[in-house]
């Protein structure tokens, strides 16, 4: 697959293979989250079977269920601003013609790279910092914790970064009602 | 300091309304704050991580996935069976039937929108086909899927309960007469509708049809009964009745009624990743807010400033005047609760305001907060459903408007509708 993203000309397939490349990310941070929440759910079901049904509490687990909700967070946040659809207020944005919407869009998008990069260069010296203390009951390094909004916030500076290049249709509050009344829930057989 | 902390919150506005998305509107003003103060750098991921790992909030992704699996099994038509068997032979039935099928549906689902997806579209139908205006429809179905934030799962509670440290127990149970009462007032203003309009009743009252239809609703009410009666017996913490939750729905809609294909489910669980995902990382980024308006003693000088406006013992006017500015913030922001409750809280605690009791005043101001403009997330949804031009929904909906903030005056004055059930559970 050959990638053309510096620039130049693109070719119809450089195009076709970076979407994929997108998608296929996409698919594989969709499938990374469903397995953190599957395994959340898992645990404190055990835990709370444990409790229960045999008298015997696995209290590690909420220590790892702990871990897991920062990094469902972290794969969760980039997901939302990979499709543009981080919940903001579009008050200006929607009063603009679209190519100052847009214009505006990617400025804003840039901006909020850079202050993502800030939070992960803080998230980096955190890590440095208390990154080698160890948890109390699985006793593994705090550097499990913090490395999740390290990379939440790289992600989601990498995910402003990509919405800078590639300008996207706004997503208004509209266009989430809109999506809603076509996709009643009920239309699934009873 | 003082200013430097104004200065960030009129940043996080301004920001906001520029068109940053939230999450990085807190950021940008707790930077503000750090770097204006020469703050420790490192409280930004120090209090985010705090705020995110709080064990508390995983009954936010576990009853979220648990009402999505509900929601896509297609429950919600059983549920509008039974109500309709229920309260269809009142006057103005089919618009009663709605409000009761939010309060059996908010059992199971925890936001609003979430209520508005699975009931909307089976109940606006129905009603705009018996001749109700299609307007009156999205009004009454939008200001009744605020019942479902109220009744236990409510995702706003468990939002609340993370930044506030209020027991998550405690104000689910706080919710429950609330929640029945919203549902009561609203009736009551269809049932004077009625009468002015002429709406008649969708039919007698059948006792044989109240037993085939409960039995085929039986097993969807199985989730909220099964909620409520642990939460109130004590029997289960709200994580664990989360966790049973979250199996009994997914074995119902996969296994009993095989309405969810593992391609739905999968939907499901990546959509309840991307909502946790964002509320959380609010969650966290508002802590760190919440730190630093206090390093600045905000909250003590918004304590002092009320006490100097109402200079007596009473604190229902001064609860209002914070509810007042909750609403404001509410017509615009959403998630509103961990936006505006980090500012709030310390002057909650020096105003020694009872924690749960304002826990559903503010669930009830974000209710209200999605019915109002410029935003009322809840309007847009079911005027979208209905097919109905907004400003008409709007016109529709005023009379539950006036409800809803008579309800809340209520709630405000008399704490004991909100904190009397848990007080009685606690004895």
């Amino acid at each position: 697959m050959s990638l053309n993203i510096l620039g130049a000309r693109r070719t119809p397939s450089d195009i076709l293979g970076r979407f994929s490349l997108i998608g296929a990310a996409s698919w594989l941070l969709e499938t990374v989250g469903m397995l953190l929440m599957v395994a959340l759910s898992v645990l404190v079901l055990a835990n709370a079977t444990g409790r229960y049904f045999f008298n015997n509490p696995l209290p590690w687990t909420e220590e790892a269920v702990s871990i897991l909700l920062v990094w469902i967070a972290a794969v969760g946040v980039v997901l939302a601003a990979g499709r543009g659809a981080l919940v903001g207020c579009e008050i200006v944005t929607s009063r603009l013609n679209a190519r100052n919407a847009r214009t505006l869009t990617r400025a804003i998008s840039f901006a909020s790279a850079l202050l993502m990069l800030a939070v992960a260069w803080f998230s980096w010296r955190y890590m440095q910092v208390f990154g080698r203390d160890v948890t109390p009951m699985l006793d593994i390094p705090k550097s499990w914790i913090s490395g999740g909004l390290l990379a939440a916030s790289l992600g989601m500076a990498a995910a402003f970064l990509y919405r800078t290049v590639v300008p996207h249709k706004l997503v208004l509050i509209e266009d989430i009602a809109e999506e809603i009344a076509d996709h009643p829930a009920h239309e699934v057989k009873l | 300091m003082l200013a430097l902390a104004g200065g960030s919150l009129v940043a996080l506005c301004a920001l906001v309304v520029i068109g940053f998305p939230i999450i990085v509107a807190l950021v940008a003003s707790v930077f503000l704050f750090l770097s204006m103060s020469g703050g420790w750098s490192l409280a930004l991921p120090q209090q985010t991580l705090t705020g995110v790992a709080d064990y508390i909030l995983v009954t936010l992704p576990l009853f979220i996935l648990a009402g999505g699996i509900m929601n896509n099994g297609g429950i919600a038509k059983r549920l509008f069976d039974f109500a309709v068997a229920l309260v269809g032979w009142m006057r103005g039935g089919l618009a009663h039937v709605d409000v009761v099928t939010s309060v059996l549906f908010g059992g199971m689902i925890g936001t609003s929108v979430a209520d508005l997806a699975g009931t909307g579209s089976v109940t606006i139908p129905h009603l705009k086909k018996h001749g109700y205006p299609g307007p009156f429809a999205a009004a009454v179905t939008a200001t009744s899927s605020g019942i479902g934030v109220l009744i236990p799962p409510s995702s706003p509670m468990i939002l609340y309960s993370a930044v506030t440290g209020t027991s998550l127990g405690a104000l689910f149970l706080a919710g429950v007469v609330p929640g029945l009462l919203m549902g009561g007032m609203m009736m009551g203003v269809i049932y004077y509708l009625a009468g002015r309009k002429g709406w008649g009743a969708a039919g007698p009252f059948m006792p044989a049809e109240v037993w085939r239809t409960g039995k085929r609703a039986v097993l969807p009410l199985g989730l909220p009964a099964f909620i409520l009666i642990s939460l109130i017996s004590g029997v289960c913490t709200p994580s664990e009745a989360g966790a049973f939750a979250l199996a009994y729905a997914f074995v119902l809609s996969k296994f009993v009624y095989r309405s969810i294909t593992w391609a739905e489910l999968r939907k499901v669980t990546v959509d309840g990743v991307i909502m946790t995902g964002e509320v959380l990382i609010v969650v966290g980024f508002s802590t760190a807010l919440g730190w630093a308006l206090s390093q600045a003693k905000v909250p003590m000088v918004l304590a002092e400033g009320l006490q100097l406006l109402f200079p007596f013992e009473g604190q229902t006017l001064k609860l209002l005047v914070l509810l007042l500015l909750a609403l404001i913030a509410g017509m615009v922001l959403d998630p509103l609760i961990p936006m505006i409750m980090p500012v709030l809280l310390p002057s909650l605690i020096a105003m020694q305001v009872d924690l749960v009791h304002f826990g559903v005043l503010i669930v009830v101001t974000v209710v209200i907060g999605q019915i109002t403009p410029p935003v009322a997330i809840a309007i847009l949804v079911s005027a979208k459903i209905a097919r109905e031009d907004v400003v008409d929904v709007f016109r529709a909906n005023m009379p539950f408007f006036w409800g809803m903030i008579a309800f809340l005056i209520l709630l405000t004055a008399v704490p004991w509708l909100s904190t009397g059930l848990p007080s009685l559970m606690a004895e």
